[in-house]
């Protein structure tokens, strides 16, 4: 079987092949080896995701993994830490899309203030949209330099997470 | 004192409940509509709800609150902290109401909450303060002239209440005006007051309090100090007691001062003094929480006094019942605050739905936790969703003990600051005690998730797609359901080999 994950902008290529209880396996070209696996299912929260534990022995380690999956992400939390892996094509194009001057509402929350127009030109890290959420207010700012095309921000209205707040048209294609 | 009103959710109404449960006390929980079946109403005798999601509505809503106690019968208020705890008209409403307030008398929690009558009055007791000027509302120029004269940089502070809200760092004079607008208006929204200060901004200080307890028959002791200074957006997320650098000469001189403090006010229940240390041990009053505190485990840990079993006795008119002689802290304890924020985007808040959650276990570990698996995170309220604290005998231990309990637990669903918790307890500045406020600021401002294992989670996550999905994923289930899995412990295996 073979498996691309995508992580941090890097994707990694894993073939397993079932061997004596286990896998002998590559990620990126580099032998390892599976010697065992013993898995169980945890009741998922939420339709559409799957979400089991996996002990396994990797290369003579022995290591303990939640799993959670769903259509197009698999979030691993391994020893304290969460390795969140992309699989699918619309992970690869909201990957592609970092930096592209669409700035949504990362969560739920009210608009304090809009700090630009449209026509306006912005440089990376500028200030558009101060957002308060959770109690705490926070700035969102321009991910690429460029000329805002659209701001549908007004101050006072409460916006869900994703919803766009303001586009810009990044120099480099203006 | 037989039936306690919980003005509170998450972990700490859940902790408030056992202590309320040992004591021999009913419980009443309340609960806003976003936290139906939530932990905390499920941890109490009965459950009341106050309104609808938002704070304001509900676990704000002083009307509700007080009628839910008229309703459920209780005769008595714990507050939690955050919230109404701080709130000395909602301190008189329940007294005014007939009902017993577990906290300090209303007038001592209006002086300490007002900032500048707090430093006003501490200040008279002969306790040191940071050096500070109160600023005229609206007037920017005057503003200007004023913290030129304290010198940059100044930190903007409001003056309703604390917990890192409306609080603005100020480099230099242009950035004045805009800090002081923006700290204004969430101190308005946190506080229902604007009102601002500034105190000059101490280079590197450590964040030291003291926890007090005090009687109504005239005992007044404190609980030794806890160590703060490691904090995000001026919120705490690590604490330990003791304080690495503190000698003992040092540590008197501050509970000393923490007492008078105390003492000034008439302080009664418990309570926390909190002072910023320079580099020089020098110390300075920064303002007294009139509640008790989130990191009040570490202090329970070393000195084994129950610090919410002593409010409720505190408030039901009993003595204390041990003297300062009484009180010997022992070993070295830390906790760390589990929160559902992303610390690689500026610690913004990560609400959702909680997929996975496996906390850890042992000796000398505390978990106290306020969510289960199958929970929302809810948008509306501070996104702490446990504190895990360990203890040992010496500090390098306790460190290596909170690491590998950090390492056993799991979130999945909402991002959280897990990692970066361990990142901190990992670093060398903070295994050797070299710990500021400045500390994040200093060390981790960069900070990625990630970490040495991404190749076996990259197999990890193979071995999971090479099996078939759970059911689930094609069944309806409800999003927010808990099942009876998800509550009766962390394993299930299965045998597939």
């Amino acid at each position: 079987m073979d498996v691309r994950l995508r992580h941090a902008g890097r994707e990694h290529a894993i073939r397993l092949v079932p061997e004596d209880g286990g896998f002998a396996a590559t990620v990126d070209g580099e032998a390892h080896r599976i010697a065992w696996v013993v898995s169980g299912s945890r009741a998922a929260a939420s339709a559409g995701t799957t979400v089991d534990e996996h002990a396994l022995e990797i290369d003579g380690r022995v290591v303990r993994a939640v799993v959670a999956r769903s259509r197009d992400r698999v979030l691993v939390a391994l020893a304290g830490r969460v390795y969140a892996f992309e699989t699918g094509e619309e992970a690869r194009q909201a990957a592609a899309g970092a930096g592209s001057g669409t700035v949504a509402a990362p969560m739920p929350g009210k608009v304090l203030a809009v700090l630009v127009a449209p026509g306006e030109r912005v440089a990376i890290g500028q200030p558009l949209i101060v957002l308060e959420a959770m109690k705490m207010e926070s700035t969102l700012t321009a991910d690429v330099a460029g000329s805002v095309r659209t701001v549908a921000a007004v101050a006072g209205a409460t916006v869900a997470g994703g919803d766009v707040l303001v586009e810009i048209t990044p120099d480099d294609s203006a | 004192m037989r039936t306690v009103l919980i003005a509170n959710r998450g972990e700490i109404a859940v902790r408030v409940a056992r202590a309320c449960r040992e004591a021999g006390l009913r419980t009443v929980a309340v609960y806003s509509e976003a936290d139906r079946g939530a932990p905390h109403v499920l941890a109490a005798d009965r459950a009341v709800p106050v309104g609808p999601p938002p704070a304001r509505e509900s676990y704000l809503n002083v009307d509700a609150l007080l009628a839910a106690a008229r309703t459920a019968g209780a005769d008595a208020v714990h507050p939690g902290y955050g919230f109404l705890a701080e709130n000395a008209a909602f301190a008189a409403a329940v007294e005014a109401a007939g009902l017993v307030w577990i906290g300090p008398p209303p007038k001592a929690i209006a002086t300490m909450g007002d900032k500048l009558t707090a430093r006003a009055t501490v200040g008279r007791a002969g306790v040191p303060l940071v050096p500070g000027t109160e600023l005229v509302a609206g007037d920017v120029a005057a503003a200007r002239r004023q913290v030129a004269a304290l010198g940059y940089p100044v930190l903007v502070k409001a003056a309703g209440g604390g917990g890192g809200k409306g609080m603005r760092t100020v480099a230099s004079e242009d950035e004045l005006a805009p800090a002081l607008a923006a700290a204004s208006r969430e101190a308005d929204a946190a506080f229902g007051d604007g009102r601002v200060y500034v105190e000059k901004l101490l280079r590197r200080p450590r964040h030291v309090e003291v926890q007090v307890l005090g009687d109504r028959h005239g005992q007044l002791v404190h609980l030794g100090e806890r160590e703060c200074s490691i904090q995000r957006r001026h919120q705490k997320i690590v604490e330990e007691t003791p304080c690495p650098v503190l000698t003992a000469r040092l540590r008197a001189e501050m509970t000393a001062a923490a007492l008078a403090a105390a003492r000034a006010v008439g302080y009664v229940n418990a309570g926390t003094v909190e002072f910023l240390l320079d580099a020089d041990g020098r110390f300075y009053f920064l303002e007294m929480n009139t509640r008790v505190q989130v990191e009040h485990p570490i202090t329970e840990w070393v000195t084994d006094i129950d610090i919410v079993a002593a409010q409720l006795r505190i408030a039901a008119g009993e003595p204390l019942g041990f003297g300062q002689s009484d009180v010997a802290p022992r070993g070295h304890a830390i906790e760390v605050r589990l929160y559902a924020e992303d610390p690689a985007r500026n610690f913004f808040p990560s609400p959702g739905l909680i997929l996975a959650l496996s906390e850890p276990a042992g000796p000398g570990v505390r978990v106290d936790s306020g969510v289960t698996a199958g929970t929302v995170v809810p948008v509306e309220y501070d996104p702490l969703l446990a504190k895990i604290s360990a203890w040992a005998p010496d500090r390098a231990t306790a460190v290596r003990r909170l690491r590998a309990a950090l390492e056993e637990t799991v979130v999945l669903g909402p991002t959280t600051n897990l990692g970066f918790l361990l990142d901190v307890l990992g670093h060398p500045a903070f295994m050797a005690g070299d710990t500021h406020t400045g500390f994040l600021a200093d060390h981790l401002a960069d900070w990625q998730p990630g970490g040495s294992d991404e190749t076996a989670a990259a197999l990890a996550a193979a071995v999971a797609l090479a099996r078939p999905a759970a059911p689930s994923t094609s069944g309806g289930r409800a999003a927010t359901a808990p099942t009876p899995w998800e509550t009766l412990g962390p394993w299930r295996l299965g045998a597939q080999r």
